[in-house]
């Protein structure tokens, strides 16, 4: 355990002063602000829509905020999953990681896990920003807690599927642009498997789709299917950097 | 003095149809300081990537520490400290934080740090950045993360690669000390002669994957036979002369070379005049260590 803790701390430090924290944290900043000017000019028009009698305006902004927000995760946790790898490849670093006595498996523990917590704290600070624009919104409602903290959890189901399928795609890859460009034809292709419902539980891409907690939505999609595949994938990761072979 | 540190046998690979390194058997004695010695791509870098267990050998074990690698990992890679192929290094960072990160994964000491890069000489530039350092100094921290905690066995594969000649000297003076200064044996690998011919007292020369020689540098001068060198006249009948009469005769550079073996050069200078021919020449040459190495590695291609 302690060497897993030694490793992901080795993580954070090779990600300092990288891009990838302002991308957390910027991200669901930028994607707040766009729901806020939306609702900001269109929120009587919303409210009037038959289509959306009988929400609350929490409701309506978490739905308005999820037809970006549902593109802008899955893109940017494909990005975290790539530049973590794409820094051992960079410089040569695989030779020098994996010639120290640390166990591989840990090794892409450590990386996996740098990834998740990223997303989370992308995923978290998308909530905070969506109190904080339902607040500066004037809702007449109270705050609603749970629903956005559903919110957050269905999506921290759902990334763990992409994050197991990008890791390992950029480990086994080591052009960087190769995963890039795989994990983005993924989420575009994921508004096509969306049209069905029983293809994108088999499509990691499009399970941040249903993360949106609307009784229209399956969000057993994220629970279920995001979470088993996001450890079968993860094993199958493993596997197969165990057996990499460092040319 | 001779417990083999590292020790392969039958070491094999494969890629697809094409063997890299074919049925190698090293033996690196402890407290020496090897040099592996071949030209580009000849099979060193995989054979240290299989040492290291980078790679799995198609066949064949690796031994180090009299411990096969492949079962004994974890506790071997802790007494070795590695360069592969080029540095590697995290530019984001200072030299010390791209330590500290190889720190926390050996749970060693802080103290561990400040020594390594007093080594090599980078404690001055320890706050500054690598991506302002130059090749030579990126080099030299390839090597402190390879010194890093005590390790009792150091591979550098072409430490010197890239630098100019002011940087080589540095290394190699480096290198040379490092077995005084940590105790550790030392392999190194090179495409230069004369760098292992410097560094090292014991070579391994590889060629397309096959072990040519191993042993110290006095053993691999000592190949270099003893040869008469002859200039006459006429050469070229001097020359089919010398066969009719039994010797093996080469012709190179208007000159003829007979193997010494058991010649007597008097008889020989006494057969050659009486026989009409004009001997302007007549010499005892050793080989030096670059023919012996041509030679072996079947010359220049």
């Amino acid at each position: 355990m302690m060497e897993f803790y030694q490793l992901l701390k080795g993580e954070f430090l090779k990600q300092k002063k990288s891009f990838l924290w302002p991308i957390a944290l910027l991200t669901p900043i930028l994607a707040g602000g766009l729901s806020f000017i939306n609702l900001y000019l269109r929120y009587d028009y919303f409210m009037s829509l038959e289509a959306n009698e009988g929400l609350n305006s929490w409701n309506l902004l978490l739905l308005q905020h999820h037809f970006m927000w549902f593109l802008f995760l899955p893109l940017v946790v494909t990005i975290f999953a790539s530049m973590v790898h794409y820094i051992e490849y960079k410089s040569n670093s695989w030779n020098n990681t994996l010639a120290l006595p640390v166990s591989k498996k840990k090794v892409y523990l450590a990386k996996w896990f740098i990834v998740f917590i990223l997303s989370s704290i992308m995923i978290l600070t998308n909530g905070i920003v969506l109190l904080i624009v339902g607040r500066a919104l004037g809702f007449p409602e109270t705050a609603d807690f749970i629903l956005i903290s559903k919110y957050i959890i269905y999506q921290m189901f759902a990334i763990t599927s992409l994050i197991s399928v990008q890791s390992f795609i950029s480990a086994e890859i080591s052009n960087t642009n190769i995963a890039l460009a795989i994990g983005f034809v993924g989420v575009a292709s994921s508004l096509f498997f969306a049209q069905s419902e029983g293809l994108s539980k088999f499509i990691p891409y499009a399970h941040t789709i249903y993360t949106l907690p609307d009784p229209t939505i399956n969000t057993n999609i994220p629970i279920q299917y995001g979470f088993s595949f996001g450890i079968a994938f993860l094993l199958i990761g493993i596997f197969f950097f165990n057996r990499k072979e460092i040319g | 003095m001779d417990e083999l540190i590292i020790e392969t046998k039958g070491l094999t690979k494969d890629f697809g149809k094409l063997a890299s390194v074919k049925d190698v058997n090293l033996k690196v004695r402890k407290g020496a300081l090897y040099g592996f010695l071949g030209p580009n791509g000849a099979g060193k870098s995989t054979t240290i990537r299989m040492l290291l267990d980078l790679m799995k050998p198609t066949k064949g074990k690796v031994y180090l520490f009299n411990k096969d690698i492949g079962s004994h990992r974890m506790e071997i890679l802790r007494k070795v400290g590695a360069m592969v192929e080029s540095p590697s290094y995290y530019e984001n960072l200072t030299a010390y934080e791209n330590l500290e990160i190889i720190r926390k994964i050996l749970q060693i000491d802080k103290k561990e740090i400040d020594k390594a890069l007093e080594i090599v000489n980078l404690f001055k530039w320890k706050n500054k950045r690598v991506k302002n350092f130059s090749l030579g100094m990126k080099q030299r921290l390839g090597i402190a993360q390879a010194l890093m905690g005590n390790r009792e066995l150091l591979i550098l594969d072409e430490p010197t690669n890239g630098l100019d000649p002011a940087g080589v000297r540095e290394i190699r003076n480096l290198i040379i000390s490092l077995p005084e200064i940590t105790g550790a044996t030392v392999l190194i690998s090179s495409h230069i002669l004369s760098e292992i011919e410097l560094i090292a007292d014991h070579v391994g020369i590889i060629h397309r994957g096959n072990l040519l020689f191993q042993g110290t540098i006095e053993e691999l001068k000592a190949k270099g036979n003893l040869e008469i060198a002859i200039r006459a006249q006429p050469l070229l009948e001097a020359e089919k002369f010398l066969k009719r009469k039994g010797y093996v005769v080469e012709n190179r550079e208007g000159k003829l070379y007979i193997s010494k073996g058991k010649i007597n050069i008097e008889e020989l200078n006494k057969t050659l005049v009486l026989e009409g021919y004009g001997v302007s020449h007549l010499s005892e040459n050793k080989k030096n260590l670059e023919e012996v190495f041509l030679e072996l590695t079947g010359g220049i291609e």
